[in-house]
């Protein structure tokens, strides 16, 4: 587990980080999302052991990471702008992590990098940026490491390298102990694979909470109530997040489990009535709206 | 926690990366040593055998090529080590890399040694193979002998030693800062700091200080000393510069500088690992990565720099004032404050940001360049008082002291400080008492002071001892009040061993195998045998050390004598009196008579000129000469009667007269005749001169 206990990072007069705590648990897909300038990539530097806070600490199961290499051995950071070593190809930069990370898996790396029809090699500065970020995701992978922090990971990756990136965690999740951090500030792209999701804003974490969880406890419904009266009922009993109207048909979206909402609504005869799919950006933009922002501010 | 990835694994993963650096540098060598090399002992031995080069000759000479001064060596030194820890170092400066290296499961102390001893290695290795390649030029040539090898070997020694110097010194100002630019300005200033500081405070003490005399041991020459490492360099490799027959011998003697070396390379080393681990991943991409070290650097910056803007305002402006000298420090100042900001920041709207440290360091070198400016602290009036010395040394210019050498040039007032500290103060503190005088008086200060009947000036430097302290001091005296000062202090015996460095010859460490004799007869060698050298020398240095100082001021010099070495490492020049009764009694008694002026028979004729009547202006040109020439063999003898060698400053001579005797050569010599320049002593001019001059 990775835990953030009250990191405090300043850079001059800015503050990145203020006084944020957080729990990254195991074995699930973390998702770090925030606006431009929201402090991810600080947060992120943090937990992988470049920057020191200036105050709190952060833990890699229980040991503080920064210059610790026990705790450093456990992590593999990627950066939104990986650096290569000049010059340098896709199998030199395996020899290197490879020396460096001692579970390192030579043949999963070129093999992967065969799938993805990239020439382990050619020289890495001859690739397009897409390829550079492929490249860089699967050194990530291959080094076997715990956690894998990710900055804008799928920033750059077209929809089809993004999803076999993401099957790629996937099946890593399923066969191993391993975690991805991704942080982005594009919802969408974490939608399909995160399990928890942690808003950051202005250098802390305003939410974090786990997808199913937030899934569970609202719901997006489409009806038709004919009788006007009790049209009104269900709209006073229900904890209403959002409500819009087109002609008869209402869609709601309401605080509560599915059992519960779909009671109260079949105790008002509807004509018709069917839960939506949520998605996370609707998920987001009501718990914002609960904690009193306007995640289009936020985020978006 | 450790690692257990590989230190080595990683070294050799980053020499694979910096490969061209290691070949840029193996080509530079190659250039420096094997191909010059071979091409120098080509050079040299197609003139063997001519009268111009001896085998001997030819092996001292690649003995110099081979050694510590090597030029080309100095030049792949100095660039060797900023590159290589610019290619080394040079990611502290870059996010995207710090952002892979400092991710690694690796400590920041494993980091900076992978680096480190990689930069060595990119350094070594090729140096290595081309020291190989040097040495088998040179048995192929037949020429690889041990005193070539010994001078390589010093070589090679100082030459790295002083590539961990400089690679260090620009490991810190890569760590310092957080650009490249900068780190490059950073590495500029702490190189040449210490020696911009000494030369600024030079500057200041000559421009400002009546009394100032530069000393090899002063603070500032102490602070270049041990700051600078070009200085340093200089110095060490110039030690063995022509000696390099035996530079083992030089390089033990060298051993308090190689301490100092030493330590400050390990000094220097701890600092960068230490400068490493505080350094923050973030501070790549700020002019500076330390925000503590701003105002430091900036302050120490801008004080020397305004300060030497002071001095060179005040130099270029033709009246000298003090206005210049406060414009180009204010000047200078808020140039490099605003420059130093913007340099800071990046930004040009901070150009007058942080005032405090601009007024603060104005203010301070203000202060300073006044003090010096006004003499607040009475640097050339304030003269220490008597029952705190501990003892005195004086140093007379034009004194007869030798130049003595024991491998190298010792300075004769270096000798004077070192060896002729009175504890009887009393001679020197009334010289001294005089100097001061003259200073408050501003006696030399008045453009028309002409010194009256005496316009001689003597320039006499004083060192005063206190406890562990000590102060050096020039003052100017008068002729007339040297000649008062002197006869005391030749009473002493440590300012005559201090003037006279023939009386710090101890016969049984220094043996002597010739002597040059000059004196109106001889100019040249004396052929002695090793017992009378040592006779000699022994009957010179008693009769020294007993002449009194009375004696010594109305003596009369008769000739001069040089005590040598045949292979250079030691000599002395003395000079001989009449009154040198045993010395004058062995040398006649060898062979030798020294003789002050030549026998009437050998002289065709004598000039004498009269500068007064010649109308001698100011600028040392003599516009309308006047010379009297007599060859009448009545006046010769009477003016050769009274003709006295001139060297001594305390010997009162006639001022406006030279004599110029004309001497027939004698058989076998080239020059057909040979002139000798005498003076009158005081009040006794010949009375066929004072005539010839009246009918003038």
């Amino acid at each position: 587990m990775i835990e953030v206990k009250n990191v405090r990072k300043r850079f001059d007069d800015i503050e990145a980080l203020n006084e944020m705590s957080t729990e990254i648990k195991e074995g699930a897909v973390f998702g770090l999302v925030g606006s431009n300038g929201a402090g991810k990539s600080t947060f992120l530097r943090i937990v992988s052991g470049i920057l020191r806070p200036d105050e709190g600490e952060v833990l890699i199961d229980g040991i503080p990471v920064y210059e610790r290499t026990d705790a450093k051995q456990k992590l593999f950071f990627v950066p939104d702008d990986q650096y290569f070593f000049p010059n340098s190809t896709s199998r030199e930069m395996m020899e290197y992590y490879s020396m460096i990370y001692p579970d390192f898996d030579k043949r999963k790396f070129q093999e992967y990098m065969e799938r993805f029809g990239l020439d382990i090699r050619r020289k890495i500065s001859t690739f397009s940026k897409g390829m550079k970020r492929q490249v860089s995701v699967l050194l990530g992978i291959c080094a076997n490491t715990k956690y894998m922090l990710c900055d804008e990971t799928f920033d750059g990756l077209d929809p089809v390298m993004r999803q076999a990136v993401k099957s790629i965690f996937v099946s890593e999740i399923m066969g191993r102990e391993f975690t991805p951090v991704i942080a982005s500030h594009n919802l969408r792209e974490l939608e399909d694979i995160c399990d928890h999701v942690g808003l950051l804003h202005k250098g802390g974490i305003l939410f974090s909470k786990d997808l199913e969880e937030m899934k569970h406890n609202i719901q997006k419904i489409q009806c038709v109530i004919s009788d006007s009266a009790m049209e009104e009922q269900l709209l006073k009993e229900l904890d209403i997040l959002q409500c819009s109207r087109s002609g008869s048909l209402l869609t709601i979206t309401a605080r509560g489990t599915k059992i519960e909402i779909m009671e109260r609504v079949e105790q008002k005869n509807p004509l018709f009535c069917e839960i939506l799919p949520l998605t996370l950006e609707e998920i987001f933009i009501s718990e914002t709206e609960v904690a009193g922002y306007d995640i289009k501010h936020l985020v978006f | 926690m450790t690692s257990n990835i590989s230190f080595f694994s990683m070294v050799k993963s980053d020499l694979k990366r910096r490969i061209w650096v290691t070949a840029l540098l193996f080509l530079s060598l190659f250039a420096a040593l094997p191909l010059s090399g071979m091409m120098y002992i080509d050079g040299q031995a197609s003139q063997l055998g001519s009268k111009y080069i001896t085998l001997e000759q030819m092996i001292e000479n690649l003995a110099h090529f081979a050694g510590p001064t090597n030029v080309g060596m100095y030049i792949i030194v100095i660039g060797g080590s900023v590159l290589t820890a610019f290619t080394g170092y040079a990611y502290l400066h870059s996010s995207r890399k710090l952002d892979l290296f400092h991710s690694l499961p690796v400590t920041r102390e494993k980091l900076f040694f992978v680096q480190y001893v990689s930069g060595i290695l990119v350094f070594a290795l090729p140096y290595a193979v081309n020291l190989v390649l040097f040495l088998i030029v040179c048995i192929i040539k037949t020429v690889c002998t041990a005193a070539v090898l010994g001078s390589l070997a010093a070589g090679v020694i100082l030459h790295f030693l002083y590539f961990l110097l400089f690679y260090q010194v620009a490991i810190i100002a890569i760590l310092l800062t957080g650009r490249i630019l900068v780190s490059l300005l950073g590495l500029g200033v702490i190189q040449g700091y210490a020696i911009l500081f000494w030369q600024v405070t030079l500057g200041y003490c000559n421009a400002f200080f009546d009394t100032f005399y530069q000393s090899q041991s002063g603070l500032a020459e102490k602070i270049v000393q041990v700051f600078s490492p070009f200085y340093l360099y200089a110095f060490h490799t110039n030690a063995f510069s022509w000696k390099e027959l035996q530079s083992m011998r030089v390089f033990a003697g060298q051993w308090k500088h190689l301490l100092l070396l030493l330590a400050e390379i390990i000094l220097l080393l701890f600092a960068a690992v230490m400068l490493y681990r505080k350094r923050a991943s973030e501070a790549a991409g700020r002019s500076m990565a330390f925000e503590k070290t701003k105002p430091v650097i900036k302050v120490m910056i801008m004080i020397l720099f305004s300060a030497a803007g002071g001095l060179l305002f005040e130099g270029l402006a033709e009246d000298n004032s003090t206005g210049w000298l406060i414009f180009g420090v204010v000047f200078i100042a808020l140039v490099l404050h605003c420059l130093i900001e913007v340099i800071y920041s990046y930004e040009f709207r901070q150009v007058l940001a942080h005032k405090a440290t601009f007024f603060a360091s104005l203010a301070v070198t203000l202060l300073g360049a006044l003090a010096f400016c006004f003499d607040w602290f009475g640097y050339d009036t304030s003269l220490p008082q008597k029952d705190r010395l501990d003892s005195i040394a004086v140093y007379i210019n034009d004194l007869e002291a030798g130049r003595y050498y024991d491998g190298e040039f010792i300075d004769p007032s270096e000798y004077a400080f070192e060896n002729g500290r009175m504890t009887e103060v009393e001679a020197g503190y009334r010289l001294a008492q005089i100097g001061v005088r003259n200073e408050k008086d501003g006696l030399f200060e008045d453009s028309d002071w002409s010194g009256g009947d005496d316009a001689t000036t003597v320039n006499a430097v004083v060192t005063y001892y206190m406890g562990g302290a000590k102060k050096t001091r020039s003052y100017t005296l008068t002729g007339e009040q040297m000649r008062q000062c002197l006869p005391a202090l030749y009473d002493t015996d440590e300012f005559k061993k201090g003037q006279n460095t023939i009386l710090g010859m101890d016969t049984d460490s220094v043996t002597f195998d010739y002597v040059n004799m000059f004196d109106a007869g001889h100019s040249g060698k004396i052929n002695l045998s090793p017992e009378n050298i040592e006779k000699l020398l022994a009957a010179y240095q008693q009769e020294l050390l007993e002449a009194s100082g009375e004696e010594l001021q109305i003596d009369k010099i008769c000739g001069g004598l040089w005590f040598g070495e045949e292979k250079g490492e030691e000599n002395s020049s003395v000079t001989v009196y009449e009154s040198f009764d045993q010395t004058l009694g062995l040398l006649e008694e060898l062979g030798y008579p020294m003789k002050k002026v030549p026998d009437i028979k050998d002289v065709t004729q004598i000039t004498v000129h009269n500068y007064n009547m010649a109308g001698y202006q100011e600028n040392g040109e003599v516009y309308e000469d006047l010379n009297v020439v007599f060859e009448d063999p009545e006046d010769i003898k009477e003016i050769l009667e009274k003709a006295v060698v001139s060297d001594a400053p305390y010997f009162e001579v006639e001022q406006d007269y030279m004599v110029t005797v004309v001497v027939n050569s004698k058989e076998g010599e080239k020059s057909n005749y040979m002139e000798l320049s005498y003076s009158f002593a005081l009040g006794e001019i010949p009375q066929c001169v004072l005539d010839a001059f009246q009918n003038r």
